[in-house]
């Protein structure tokens, strides 16, 4: 059932998103061409230099926007009336959210991709060939230094970049689902559970921080720092590692959250 | 008969207004059923509730012996009583999705009605008028082959003649093992349709008859009982 859900999902998301995508790299290529009349005069400074700007902001706005859509479409398609449809099809919740879960995390995934091809199209020519050799240069020492690890942290990184979205993703689904609750200002209800989240974590790092400052100068700071020191390797890893857990237990968290309350406290509009 | 529907003790409360009140209820199949009521009494809390859409604050709700999930939806086709289609979708990719969801959904029959409906199947549903949006909605509903049909409110806010479309699709098309309910306040349009009525009162039910015995023993119209017992 999950792959029938995605079918509309990808199929809903990619109206809004492809036009963006081509703008993107309309932009990119016309950044391009500017290139080619490299010159000292002033009238190329200002087209270089505009398209480049608009070029990152395109760049920034695209991530903004796919989460934007990705939201809305979370939103619409469930607790407006569209739910009305959504909500009784033979699915069971958990398949609706990890639809709509999966098609967002896919979603994103293409507009870095977007991204990547634009920055290719930007930087087209010599410039690319520098980037990639300094790319490969890079990796030669990161890998000479690492070692075998320095796949690991690669595999590490990207799971970690993955969960992030992930955990990302699902407590704006739950802030959302949350702020459906309410009988008016549903938006506005929504933003403040998200923003009461983000607060919490703020309050939690800053705890954690504080506890930390009063361990420093003591022993057990000393032997965890010489720790450290033989154990490198080892510490990344389990740094990496930790930031992963942490991130998919905020993830279940979501996801158990979002379920319970749709399948408990459904407030259509 | 066999027992579609079956309510036992069903509760729900909104804050602290009750909805619905210990309702006991069961819907054989076969029969059209009128679920009447004024504003507030409880026909769209129970509609919502046949359809999984709220949950039980006290007692239970069965569809086919299971409880409102994955396996009551495949049984109960729903015509909810707002726009709830997705409006840059077409009429025809709305039935598609209808038949991916649903093996009892018959895409030729949707189809043919669009076009006796005259209804463009390849226009946005944002560009058909209100009244084409709500043809598409029961039409897609019809066009299942469900144990039972839950219709909210189908005949409010549309002309005579597209009332008299309606009741008649929906007398044609309904599979007839299967049991229809009816939520609506225009009982007179409706009245002959009807096997057995449920007047719900309050989130109580005050009554559930057939309309023959209604006339036998009344010696009323169901339209006319309705009046009768609501009167204010």
């Amino acid at each position: 059932m999950v792959k029938k859900l995605l079918k509309y999902d990808f199929s809903a998301l990619s109206k809004p998103l492809i036009p963006m995508y081509i703008v993107m790299l309309s932009i990119a290529l016309f950044n391009r061409i500017v290139q080619f009349f490299e010159s000292d005069g002033v009238a190329y400074n200002i087209f270089f230099i505009s398209s480049t700007i608009l070029f990152v902001i395109s760049i920034a706005v695209s991530f903004v926007y796919t989460l934007a859509v990705c939201v809305v479409r979370f939103y619409k398609n469930l607790y407006s009336h569209q739910g009305y449809l959504t909500l009784t099809l033979p699915a069971s919740h958990s398949e609706h959210i990890l639809s709509k879960l999966i098609s967002s995390v896919c979603a994103m995934a293409v507009t870095l991709l977007a991204v990547i091809i634009s920055v290719s199209v930007c930087t087209a020519g010599d410039v690319f060939g520098e980037i990639i050799k300094a790319a490969l240069y890079i990796f030669k020492q990161y890998f000479r230094l690492t070692k075998v690890h320095g796949a690991f942290y690669i595999l590490e990184f990207i799971l970690v970049l993955l969960a992030t979205t992930v955990a990302e993703l699902l407590t704006i689904f739950t802030s959302v689902t949350v702020g459906q609750l309410a009988k008016k200002n549903r938006i506005l209800l929504a933003f403040g559970v998200y923003f009461g989240i983000y607060v919490a974590w703020q309050i939690i790092e800053t705890v954690l921080l504080i506890i930390g400052a009063v361990f420093v100068n003591t022993d057990i700071a000393e032997k965890l720092l010489d720790y450290i020191a033989e154990n490198t390797y080892q510490c990344i890893h389990i740094a990496l590692i930790g930031f992963l857990l942490i991130q998919l237990a905020v993830s279940f968290a979501g996801f158990f959250i979002t379920r319970k309350i749709m399948r408990t406290k459904l407030n259509l509009e | 008969m066999s027992e579609l529907l079956k309510c036992t003790s069903l509760t729900k409360n909104y804050g602290h207004i009750a909805a619905l009140k210990n309702v006991d209820l069961v819907v054989e199949g076969g029969k059209i059923i009128g679920l009447l009521g004024p504003n507030g009494s409880g026909k769209t809390t129970l509609i919502k509730l046949i359809n999984g859409l709220l949950v039980p604050d006290g007692g239970e709700i069965t569809i086919l012996g299971n409880k409102p999930g994955v396996e009551s939806k495949q049984s109960v086709a729903y015509l909810p009583d707002n726009d709830y289609l997705n409006p840059s979708m077409t009429a025809l990719a709305t039935a598609e999705l209808f038949a991916d969801f649903y093996p009892d959904f018959s895409i030729e029959a949707a189809k043919k009605m669009f076009g006796e409906l005259g209804i463009d199947q390849n226009a946005k549903l944002k560009t058909l008028s209100k009244g084409n949006r709500e043809k598409v909605c029961l039409i897609l509903t019809m066009s299942r082959k469900a144990k039972l049909y839950v219709l909210d409110e189908p005949i409010a806010g549309v002309d005579p003649a597209t009332r008299d479309y309606i009741i008649s699709t929906i007398l044609q098309n309904y599979n007839k093992e299967a049991s229809v309910i009816i939520s609506t306040h225009i009982i007179s349009d409706i009245e002959s349709a009807l096997d057995e009525v449920i007047f719900l009162k309050g989130g109580e039910i005050v009554l559930h008859k057939s309309v023959d015995e209604i006339r036998n023993e009344n010696n009323k119209s169901v339209d006319e009982l309705f009046r009768e017992v609501f009167k204010w």
